[in-house]
């Protein structure tokens, strides 16, 4: 009990400017999707602008496939800004439609053929990315690590 | 011409009879003799310096009887007259030299002197007899009677000196009787049926050796002769505050030096338990290097060969009045308490008290009252009505005396809450700075104090609970450590609520507790910083803390006053905070400390962080005191912390990754993101510099606070 009204307005103006600060704070709101973007190509700040994954192993229907020392420099580098370039000088573009789903066109520098791929993602966050390719004869699964 | 020459003599005759003597100069030897005597400078008697009864001498600064031989002051009923001059009071007698004659002071009165006795360093005679003499009102603050050693080429086989003070009256004086040597090769110091009543010791509000009525040093080497102080009584002595003129302390007797005991056994010291004594004396139970003072046996009422004096006073109803009471409404009457008989023929009851609520304004009438004698106990019943409405007052009792006709110590009655109700006063008085009011004081203000040690924090008098505020805090806090933006405003801002408790200690300054839950976050995405940008961390804590912080208060607490309804404050304080800092990966908010996103776990060389950290802050508060109970106000304060990991990034190498995954912490993956958020390449870099690596933050507000009790 207060032993005034002043005293009593005094908090209610208290209380009043206490809720005040609270919407004065800044949040930072991220989708599930934004935030599997970050992983894959950066948060597109200073710096983060792409991420370059390096092949590390490849597994066809579930088997594990000897890699060549050729094959092993491969990279794939994903633009935060949508871009794709990898280490055979192909480029083209990315996107995210789903969680789970990284779709990409590839125009070849050798052939200037562009392709799409739709590849389902197993694995990533901040070390490793795994895709998985399905066609209908085989299933291939190619893990990258990151090489920032 | 002869009718001339007898108008001549009949008008010098007054002149011869009532004129008085100026001593000056030095003197081989001096009789003053009935009748009154000036000296107003430096009066040096080589030999024999007589004093005989009726003799009146009037001392004018700095006016000063300097005996380097035999003193012979022999006086009937104390009708040998030392006093000094009002607003120019001279010193005293000082005696010094080595003489191998007698001092006898006996049946004289000493008032109004700055030192009525000095006995200065390498002073000898073969006996000292004080005796029979009263000591009242001496205004000088340095000592009554002041006791020097003699030389200490002074060897024994010249024999020691005896020196009495016996059945003296020490009364409203305002200094100390003071012993350089209270146990000694020397001297032999008897103090025997003496009055010390109603005594002002003036010194700084904390109790010490110094501040009591009598002290002296007794060291247990070249102690031949211990004091006898016995039969004396020892009643309304305090230790006065020379800043704020209040009763600081009762103040008995002081004893230092290096002996483990002193006997102050069969006196009468204020009190009949053991327990109020201790109250009113220093020795080993306040300082540890000091004697231990035994006072047992202790005598349970004053001696009744001491002088006369008033001990106790109840009212009519047989209340005992303690010397704390505060008078606001008149009382019927008092009961007086003595060790002999009183002779209240002669004297008079007065009452003051305040008229007003803010000035010093003071009004002093004279009571009258009718008188029942019982022996030692005197009823007087007052008959006049004085309506005070409530402020404030004192009695005082003068002009009583003994059946001897022998001077009996004034006594006050609530004049010690009297003396702080005036200290409040004149405060308020110099606060405001209005004329007119000035002209409406009756009390003069006391000078200026002219000593050097300028005391800020003054004592406060309010009781415990009075000094309580309590109050509600709310505002902002700001995380300013590894995860922020070098610009303030682009971080993020969380709520921040306390409770906070405040207790006054001095006039400007208080302690204060604050028990505080606020939040802290940021993220790297929102700094200025390109460093930061691409490093891509981020945090969020809920922090409880607990921190005890001093203050000091730009204006006097003590006080509300229009003039100062705006209190600014500055403090400093320590913070004792839990934390636990978390992230949000993949939707999921985790726990970072258990994850060990420094390596803590991936690494066998490295700890985890703890979740208590202390810390400090330095804070700035702006009051504004709405009435006497409530204020509110705004509160700003910068805290940094002893730990680096309130954000959790410390000063840690980036960890390997292949080790974070293959770590055994509940969710590898997620560790290695919060351990580098945006796969930087991190090859020999550290999460956070490892200089000034400690976090910091910052809460500002405004506040809410309250006296609980009036």
């Amino acid at each position: 009990m207060f032993y005034k009204n002043l005293s009593f307005k005094i908090f209610v103006y208290l209380l009043g400017l206490s809720v005040l600060f609270q919407f004065c704070k800044k949040k930072e709101v991220m989708t599930d999707l934004e935030f599997r973007k970050q992983l894959l190509a950066g948060s597109g700040t200073y710096q983060n602008v792409e991420n370059n994954w390096k092949l590390d192993s490849t597994y066809v229907n579930g088997v594990s496939v000897a890699l060549t020392a050729y094959q092993k420099t491969f990279v794939k580098t994903f633009m935060h800004d949508g871009i794709y370039k990898d280490s055979e000088l192909n480029t083209g573009t990315w996107e995210l439609p789903t969680l789970n789903t990284l779709r990409q066109k590839i125009r070849y520098s050798t052939t200037s053929k562009i392709d799409s791929f739709s590849y389902e993602i197993l694995i990533i966050n901040t070390a490793q990315l795994k895709l998985k390719l399905n066609n209908s004869t085989s299933q291939t699964e190619y893990l990258f690590k990151i090489a920032n | 011409m002869r009718s001339k020459f007898i108008y001549t003599l009949l008008f010098s005759l007054p002149f011869a009879s009532f004129g008085q003597d100026t001593l000056s100069g030095n003197y081989a030897t001096l009789k003053i003799s009935a009748g009154l005597h000036l000296v107003k400078e430096v009066v040096t008697v080589k030999g024999l310096l007589t004093v005989e009864p009726g003799a009146k001498i009037e001392f004018l600064d700095p006016g000063v009887i300097v005996c380097e031989g035999a003193v012979d002051i022999n006086g009937v009923g104390q009708n040998i007259e030392f006093y000094g001059r009002a607003k120019n009071e001279g010193v005293g007698l000082i005696i010094k030299n080595i003489d191998s004659s007698v001092v006898n002071i006996i049946g004289a009165s000493f008032k109004y002197l700055q030192m009525p006795l000095f006995f200065d360093f390498g002073w000898k005679r073969n006996s000292v007899n004080i005796s029979n003499n009263n000591f009242i009102e001496n205004i000088g603050k340095v000592s009554i009677i002041q006791v020097l050693n003699p030389p200490f080429s002074f060897v024994l086989d010249q024999g020691s000196i005896d020196f009495t003070l016996k059945n003296n009256i020490f009364s409203n004086n305002n200094a100390a009787i003071y012993f350089e040597d209270l146990k000694s090769d020397l001297v032999k110091i008897s103090i025997v049926n003496n009055t010390f009543a109603g005594n002002k010791v003036f010194g700084f509000k904390n109790y010490n050796i110094s501040t009591n009525i009598l002290y002296g040093r007794s060291d247990n080497n070249y102690s031949k002769f211990p004091s006898l102080i016995e039969s004396n009584s020892f009643v309304f002595n305090y230790l006065i505050d020379n800043n704020t003129d209040t009763v600081a302390h009762a103040a008995n007797f002081g004893i230092y030096g290096s002996d483990k005991t002193f006997k102050l056994t069969n006196n009468y010291l204020g009190a009949s338990s053991k327990v109020e004594i201790a109250k009113t004396i220093h020795d080993q139970a306040l300082n540890y290097n000091a004697p231990q003072l035994i006072v047992e046996p202790f005598l349970s009422t004053p001696p009744v060969n001491a002088p006369t004096h008033i001990y106790a006073m109840s009212t009519l109803d047989n209340k005992v009045i303690s010397d704390s009471i505060k008078i606001s409404e008149p009382l019927s009457g008092l009961v007086l308490i003595s060790n002999n008989e009183l002779n209240l023929s002669k004297s008079i009851v007065g009452f003051s008290y305040f008229v007003g609520d803010s000035v010093l304004r003071k009004v002093d009438t004279t009571l009258t009252y009718s008188l029942q004698s019982s022996g030692k106990s005197n009823s007087l019943t007052i008959t006049k009505v004085i309506n005070t409405n409530g402020k404030a007052g004192y009695y005082t009792l003068s002009g009583v005396t003994d059946n001897s006709g022998r001077a009996v110590p004034d006594v006050k009655v609530g004049y010690n809450a009297w003396l702080n109700e005036y200290s409040v006063r004149k405060l308020l008085s110099e606060l405001v700075v209005v004329n007119t009011k000035k002209l409406e004081d009756s009390i003069k203000s006391s000078p200026k104090s002219v000593d050097s040690i300028k005391n800020t924090f003054q004592k406060i008098k309010e009781p415990f609970k009075k000094r309580i505020e309590v109050g509600v805090v709310t505002g902002g806090a700001v995380f300013t450590g590894t995860i922020s933006s070098p610009g303030l405003f682009n971080n993020q801002m969380n709520i921040a609520n306390g409770v906070h408790v405040n207790y006054t200690l001095f006039s400007n300054i208080s302690a204060g507790l604050t028990i505080a839950s606020f939040k802290l976050s940021n993220s790297d995405r929102t700094s200025s910083n390109n460093e930061q940008l691409a490093r891509g961390m981020s945090f969020s804590t809920s922090m409880l803390s607990l921190s005890p912080s001093i203050h000091y208060d730009f204006v006097d607490n003590r006080f509300v006053k229009k003039e100062r309804k705006i209190r600014p404050s500055i403090g400093l304080g320590l913070d004792i905070n839990s934390f636990s800092p978390t992230g949000i990966y993949n939707g999921v908010k985790y726990k970072l400390q258990p994850l060990g996103t420094g390596g803590q776990f991936s690494d066998s060389t490295k700890e985890p962080y703890s979740l208590l950290a202390l810390g400090y802050f330095l804070s700035v508060k702006v009051k504004y005191q709405i009435n006497p109970s409530n204020s509110v106000g705004i509160h700003l304060s910068y805290h940094k912390s002893k730990s680096e990991y309130l954000d959790d990034v410390g000063p840690d190498e980036y960890p390997n990754a292949a080790k974070m995954l293959a770590s055994s912490v509940s969710d590898p993956v997620a560790a290695l993101y919060f351990s580098n958020p945006t796969s930087r390449n991190i090859k020999g870099q550290y999460r956070n510099s490892p200089n000034n690596s400690k976090d910091s933050y910052i809460i500002f507000g405004i506040f809410y606070a309250r006296k609980l009790f009036k």
